[in-house]
């Protein structure tokens, strides 16, 4: 369990400093995975939405999506009873020189970088690959959320594939990711 | 420079991932001293606005994130993260660490909203709301902070803002900066280090 926290801290930062690549603590815990690449079908785990704090009227849901075959999440669907509306979001760095104030631009200017939260129109699964929608990066955006989403409840969240159709998943609602 | 800064920054969190407690901050300590104790913002209350300047308690330690309360991702993580260090550390630690946030999305974020969104995540808080789009800016200036909030015609509204915690001290000073992503065990280990003035 230790390893796995280390690790996703690590994955975080690099997810970070992606560009630089820095490697992780060296430990993959990714287990070999042998199966016989038959179906375009997809495995998604872990998946978990965050406890809405009080007042909060949007949401978030993770999970990792893997793929033997390759395919592509295009739209993602919960009920009325738990949010109004769901999108796929990213959050990105916004891009380039901003528009700042020239009293902001000091030459030892320490400004965090700014992120965006924006839609995007999918999420490539690669082949035999897997992709993680976790904090700071991809998640499902639960808009106008009908109810708070509560430690112990579960929300179905229906997941549209490009070729694996139409998968329905019972995510758990957590304080943190598990 | 900036990118220089925060690269310095990712890599201490990588090293600190992978060895456990560090004996130094594993946040980002500005180089040139960023004093934010005499900026003024309006602090939402029970009985109407109150003055607030960004400085902690006489041995405290004050954490100060700029976001808004209908972020799903960041703004949570974070205060997670925050929250989750100061069960880490224990009681006597954990009441000495007084939390603020500053919305960058005032328009919204009227009322009680903001005090009752970090009654989520603490019980030592300061829901600040600024009264003016001046008063915004210059707290983000002395932050550097930046943060946008775009307006659709479609009614949609998009906030990108940084985002970084700041740990301010008891004379206004940032102390130490946390980006984005750094986990609850990190916190923990620069808020133990603060509070026992060994950072």
């Amino acid at each position: 369990m230790k390893a796995r926290t280390l690790g996703r801290a690590a994955i975080a930062a690099a997810a970070l400093i992606g560009p630089l690549g820095l490697a992780s603590c060296g430990s993959d815990d990714q287990s070999a995975d042998t199966t016989v690449a038959a179906s375009a079908d997809v495995v998604i785990d872990g998946a978990w939405a965050r406890t809405s704090a009080a007042g909060a009227d949007m949401g978030a849901a993770y999970m990792t999506i893997s793929s033997t075959a390759g395919d592509r999440l295009v739209d993602v669907r919960v009920d009325a009873t738990v949010a109004e509306m769901a999108q796929i979001h990213e959050v990105v760095m916004a891009g380039g020189d901003m528009d700042t104030d020239d009293t902001m631009m000091t030459t030892d200017s320490t400004a965090a970088p700014e992120m965006v939260m924006q839609e995007v129109d999918e999420i490539v699964i690669a082949a035999g690959g897997m992709t993680e929608l976790k904090p700071g990066g991809y998640h499902i955006m639960l808009m106008k959320l009908a109810a708070p989403l509560e430690v112990g409840s579960t929300i179905d969240v229906t997941l549209v594939f490009a070729d694996a159709g139409e998968k329905t998943v019972t995510v758990p609602v957590r304080d943190d990711a598990p | 420079m900036r990118s220089r800064t925060i690269t310095i920054a990712l890599v201490t969190l990588v090293v600190t991932a992978c060895s456990g407690t560090s004996s130094t901050l594993v946040g980002y300590v500005p180089p040139s001293q960023k004093h934010v104790g005499n900026i003024e913002v309006a602090e939402w209350t029970e009985n109407g606005p109150e003055s607030f300047r960004f400085h902690a308690d006489a041995g405290d330690v004050l954490v100060v994130y700029f976001g808004y309360t209908s972020c799903p991702d960041m703004c949570p993580t974070t205060m997670v993260n925050v929250r989750n260090a100061k069960n880490r550390i224990g009681d006597d630690l954990a009441r000495r660490v007084d939390l603020a946030m500053v919305t960058v999305d005032p328009e919204r974020d009227l009322g009680g909203k903001l005090k009752a969104y970090l009654g989520s995540f603490a019980d030592r808080t300061h829901a600040l709301v600024p009264e003016t789009a001046e008063q915004l800016e210059t707290a983000k200036n002395a932050f550097q902070v930046t943060s946008t909030v775009t307006k659709e015609d479609d009614g949609k509204v998009t906030v990108s803002h940084s985002g970084s915690a700041y740990v301010v001290n008891a004379a206004g000073d940032v102390v130490v900066e946390w980006p984005f992503g750094i986990d609850a065990k990190a916190i923990a280990n620069d808020l133990r280090l603060l509070l026992s003035g060994g950072a």
